[in-house]
């Protein structure tokens, strides 16, 4: 077009370009819509309909954590399910009227929660998927989903609100968000970002860390390792473990160096914060008590784990109280019956009762002289995690005893009782949260129980408790199985212990391991007797259980038992102190009249005098079943079990359930073992890296030899029905690595008659015990720093390597050895330490 | 996340890129802008990014200097037996020559000598790889990026993915990290 009109045409047709152009990216490129988590999937469950000991188990959402918005007014509560049927939903409470208003649908299971100072956003860590959630708890609308690394579990904002911490289960490290100020959700950015999903990432901490807290002047960050059992300390602004600091600005005076981790030796489940004092719940690290011989496993240079009765019994309950510009423990309390009260009790009121035991359980004057004093024996429940601070007042919730109990704290941060057994506020079944929603008001997530608690701790106990069912209790109230009664004993196990204070899970968090072995009562000497904790993931298909390839299902009678021995109830007639005065039962039998078969014979009608002498005298049962049915009843309403897992066939082919005795209960915890705990899903398999592919190759090669004792892919060869037994080798071998020896040289590995008597086709040589080859799958998850039978190989390639071998990093140091001899755990010598990281990274994607 | 192009939030809804130019020439359409700037604008907001979500690239590391005495440790020993083939770096002529006992050696008389590597050796070799460091973010360098096949190499990849031990061996020295 050419002219006036001709120019017009052509202003017409660059504005109608010009705007397509423009309009083009405006209407191509809409609000992008969430990114889709990548989300991983665990394998089905083993244990199937066909299975005899298979039933139908209700659905249950499983409430483990909440938020609580600034305001007060509502609380958002992690509803995971169940790790057959993950949650995704969060449930959203109006805390003044005490109801659900909603719930929110997320992609996949929410884990841990943090609200922002300015209560806009909630952000949420999902289990199984790589991203975390942000709801706009305005709308109570997911907004944002943020990318993390896979299993980013806990969250803690800073009291500005401008960065987030987020603690990795993974990558056993501490990541955070820098936020963009502003009135949407923005992350400026993170410690993470571009770098690849396969690299280490954030500032690394110990295994598993869970619990964070932030000093009150916002300068530290401790984030506590729930397996790897030690505090790290971080700066707070730079994000760097504080003995990395350069920076003397951001460094308290005073502080000692070097410091960047404090090692509590016990997992730590929970920590608070006030003024300048750090609260830390775990199960304590021991008596101070020390045998003269035996393995030294909590690295104090002395033998022996630091319980006075050498051997797990004595889990304790403890509270440590740290400076956080001091970074020492300046006070510790511990569980109000310390020592678990057995008929061996070491008891500083009764010196002398220690050199009248049995010479095996005998303790002396040096070991009463290393108790704590009585003063600080106030923590009165059973595994205490969640912590709140109220004013001047630290409240604790007891998960393993359905309990609340508060402390008044003092300005040096020493801790006074407020409540002391059996006084103590009641929850729900199975406390996993606290959060203090009121003045004299606070808030417990019952997971078991599937709701909240209010407990109003002004008024007294028996007052003070109120419920709100945020779950699923459609099927009923848990427990409504025989499996469901499995998992309340092992979460809840305090009732059917003989002091009230240990349960199953204090070392088996979430039910899983921790980075500290055990002594048990299993060898000739105790105090070589040791045992690193095994994971209570993927049981079903490695059958027999444990080290010794011994324990299944229905007997692991040296772990059960420990926790009420026979020897506590006066009418089992074990405790030689009573009893060794008395005829012995035959005799009895054979002259009833005799002078003191009266009580041999009818003991629970007529117990001897003795009996009311004990330290355990307040247990009204005089016999163990008894006691324990008592428990059962007293716990969940029942001391039978429900009959359609656990039950008893009788000739007419009816079947009736069982009691809920010793055997019921360890039945009952069996049944649950089988069925429940599964492997978490394996990020590092999913991935698919080279390396792994290599190291599996390598894994199954004959001159390394892996694939032989731990073929895949079960990587055990304790399977059941058929024991597995692959090229004629037997289940159990002989050590693969040098025995403990005692300093005389006599081995020390040797077991007890008791320990043979109970599981008869154990084997014993004098070759010493023999074991079962340890299940691998589930690794990555567990501690790295104890393998082996008794933890002595503290990386996995100390566990591999024979010794020197060029892939140990420094400190590190190679068991592949029996007395001398290398490759007696499969053949690594060969391999250089490429090939030997290789093997390790395939063994992390088991 | 950070983005370098143009980004407004508005209403928790935030875009960036083109969408941004795209209100602004609209605006200036209404406005009664020139057309041609219009246009100019409009063309500018198609080439601005390749997508409606921006590439944000990571934050570049500083390399320390590559430590001497770390690279006879650890790196150097790898490098000279995985690329000191006479096949390959083992060559004189080679720009990234690499000495290795029993190999291609400095003095000719010792040519496939098994005795160690000598300083002035080792030297060689260090300064041989450093030239081929040639990123501050040590995986997008010709050395690494070579290696994993990610550049043309006539070795093809001699590692398999960042992953790797080797690779994150090569790496952690570069980084002044321990690997």
């Amino acid at each position: 077009m050419a002219g006036k009109g001709g120019r017009s045409g052509l202003t017409i047709g660059w504005g109608v370009l010009g705007l397509a152009l423009a309009s083009l990216p405006l209407f191509s490129c809409q609000q992008a819509e969430l990114p889709k988590p990548w989300v991983l999937t665990a394998p089905p469950n083993p244990l199937l309909p066909s299975d005899p000991l298979w039933s139908k188990q209700p659905h249950r959402d499983r409430p483990r954590a909440v938020c609580v918005t600034p305001d007060r007014t509502k609380a958002y509560v992690m509803l995971s399910g169940v790790d057959d049927a993950p949650g995704t939903d969060v449930a959203v409470v109006d805390l003044l009227h005490r109801k659900v208003l909603r719930r929110i649908a997320l992609p996949k299971t929410p884990y841990g929660c943090a609200i922002d100072p300015g209560g806009h956003w909630l952000v949420v860590t999902l289990r199984y998927a790589d991203h975390a959630s942000v709801i706009d708890i305005r709308q109570d609308e997911e907004v944002e989903r943020i990318p993390v690394p896979f299993y980013t579990e806990s969250a803690l904002f800073t009291a500005d609100g401008k960065r987030l911490y987020l603690a990795n289960r993974w990558k056993d490290s501490v990541l955070w968000w820098n936020l963009q100020a502003g009135s949407a959700f923005a992350v400026a950015s993170t410690n993470y970002q571009g770098i690849a999903k396969e690299d280490a990432m954030g500032t690394p901490v110990s295994d598993n860390p869970g619990p964070m807290a932030l000093s009150s002047d916002g300068k530290r960050l401790f984030v506590g390792s729930v397996a790897g059992c030690t505090i790290a300390v971080l700066n707070a602004q730079t994000g760097q473990l504080v003995d990395a600091d350069a920076n003397p600005a951001t460094t308290t005076v005073g502080a000692p160096k070097g410091i960047s981790h404090l090692d509590f030796k016990s997992p730590v489940g929970g920590l608070a914060i006030h003024g300048k004092h750090l609260f830390v719940a775990d199960m304590g690290r021991g008596l101070g008590a020390q045998p003269t011989e035996g393995i030294d496993i909590d690295d104090d240079g002395k033998p022996g784990d630091g319980t006075a009765n050498q051997a797990f019994q004595d889990q304790q309950n403890e509270i440590g109280v740290v400076d956080t510009k001091l970074l020492q423990e300046i006070h510790r309390y511990t569980s109000d019956t310390i020592a678990y009260q057995d008929f061996r009790d070491v008891d500083p009121e009764w010196p002398e009762k220690g050199m009248a035991l049995p010479v095996a359980d005998q303790w002396s004057p040096e070991v009463v002289q290393a108790l704590p004093p009585k003063s600080t024996w106030i923590v009165a429940g059973a595994l205490p995690e969640a912590m709140a601070v109220q004013d001047d007042e630290l409240w604790v919730a007891y998960a393993g005893s359905n309990e609340v109990q508060g402390f008044q704290i003092g300005g040096d941060g020493s801790l006074q009782a407020l409540q002391l057994a059996p006084d103590l506020y009641r929850t729900g079944f199975n406390p996993k949260a606290l959060a203090a929603i009121g003045p004299k008001l606070l808030l417990t997530v019952d997971r078991l129980a599937e709701g909240l608690s209010f407990v109003d701790v002004s008024k007294p106990p028996a007052q003070a408790t109120s419920h709100l069912t945020v779950g699923d209790v459609q099927a009923g109230a848990f427990p409504s199985t025989d499996m469901e009664i499995g998992e309340a004993i092992n979460e809840m196990t305090a009732p059917f212990t003989i002091d009230g204070d240990q349960t199953c899970v204090q070392c088996h968090r979430d039910n899983g391991a921790i980075a500290r072995p055990f002594v048990m009562p299993l060898q000739s000497s105790r105090a070589w007797s040791l045992r690193h904790v095994m994971a209570q993931r993927g049981l079903y298909d490695t059958r027999p259980w444990f080290f010794e390839s011994a324990m299944d299902e229905t007997n692991f009678f040296p772990v059960l038992n420990e926790f009420a021995r026979r020897e506590n109830f006066c009418c089992e007639q074990l405790n030689m102190m009573i009893w060794a005065k008395y005829p012995k039962v035959n005799d009895c039998l054979k002259e009833p009249t005799a002078p003191g078969c009266n009580h041999v014979l009818h003991c629970n009608e007529d117990p001897p005098p003795e009996c009311k002498n004990t330290r355990y005298a307040q247990v009204p049962q005089l016999k163990r079943s008894e006691f324990i049915k008592a428990a059962a009843k007293k716990l969940l309403g029942r001391d039978q079990s429900f009959g359609d897992a656990l039950y008893k066939e009788e000739l007419s082919g009816a079947r009736k359930p069982i009691p809920l005795d010793f055997e019921g209960i360890t039945r009952a915890i069996g049944l649950f073992m089988l069925g429940t705990p599964r492997l978490l899903p394996n990020p590092n398999l999913a991935m698919d890296l080279p390396t792994a592919r290599r190291g599996k190759a390598l894994f199954q090669m004959t001159d390394t030899g892996c694939n032989s004792c731990h073929p895949l892919p079960l990587t055990t060869t304790a399977t059941l029905p058929v024991p597995f037994s692959p090229f004629g080798m037997p289940v159990r071998f002989p050590p693969v690595v040098t025995p403990e020896r005692r300093p005389d040289g006599s081995d020390a590995m040797l077991v007890i008659n008791t320990f043979l008597s109970t599981f008869p086709d154990t084997v014993q040589t004098a070759a010493g015990l023999h074991m079962g080859a340890t299940p691998l799958r589930g690794l990555w998850d567990r501690p790295q720093t104890r393998f082996y039978h008794d933890g002595r190989a503290r990386s996995l390639r100390g566990a591999l390597a024979t010794p020197g071998h060029t892939a140990l990093r420094q400190g590190e140091f190679g068991h592949n050895e029996r007395d001398g001899v290398r490759d007696t755990h499969g053949g690594t010598s060969h391999l250089d330490k490429y090939q030997l990281q290789d093997l390790v990274n395939y063994l992390l994607t088991l | 996340m950070g983005s370098r192009v143009p980004s407004l939030t508005v209403q928790g809804m935030t875009v960036s890129g083109r969408p941004v130019l795209g209100m602004a020439v609209l605006a200036m359409t209404v406005l009664g802008a020139s057309v041609r700037w219009v246009t100019v604008l409009g063309l500018t907001a198609l080439a601005a990014s390749a997508g409606c979500e921006s590439q944000v690239p990571p934050p570049w590391q500083q390399v320390p200097a590559a430590d001497r005495a770390a690279f006879e440790a650890e790196a150097g020993p790898l490098l000279s037996k995985g690329c000191g083939d006479s096949k390959c770096h083992g060559r004189a002529e080679r720009p990234l020559r690499q000495f290795a006992v029993g190999r291609h050696r400095m003095v000719a008389s010792e040519q496939f000598s098994p005795k160690p590597l000598s300083k002035a050796e080792w030297d060689a070799n260090f300064n041989a790889i450093l030239g081929f460091v040639d990123n501050p973010v040590p995986r997008r360098s010709t050395l690494l990026r070579k290696a994993l096949g990610q550049m043309a190499h006539g070795g093809g990849a001699v590692m398999q993915a960042p992953s790797d031990p080797q690779f994150q061996a090569v790496e952690a020295w570069l980084l002044g990290k321990e690997w």
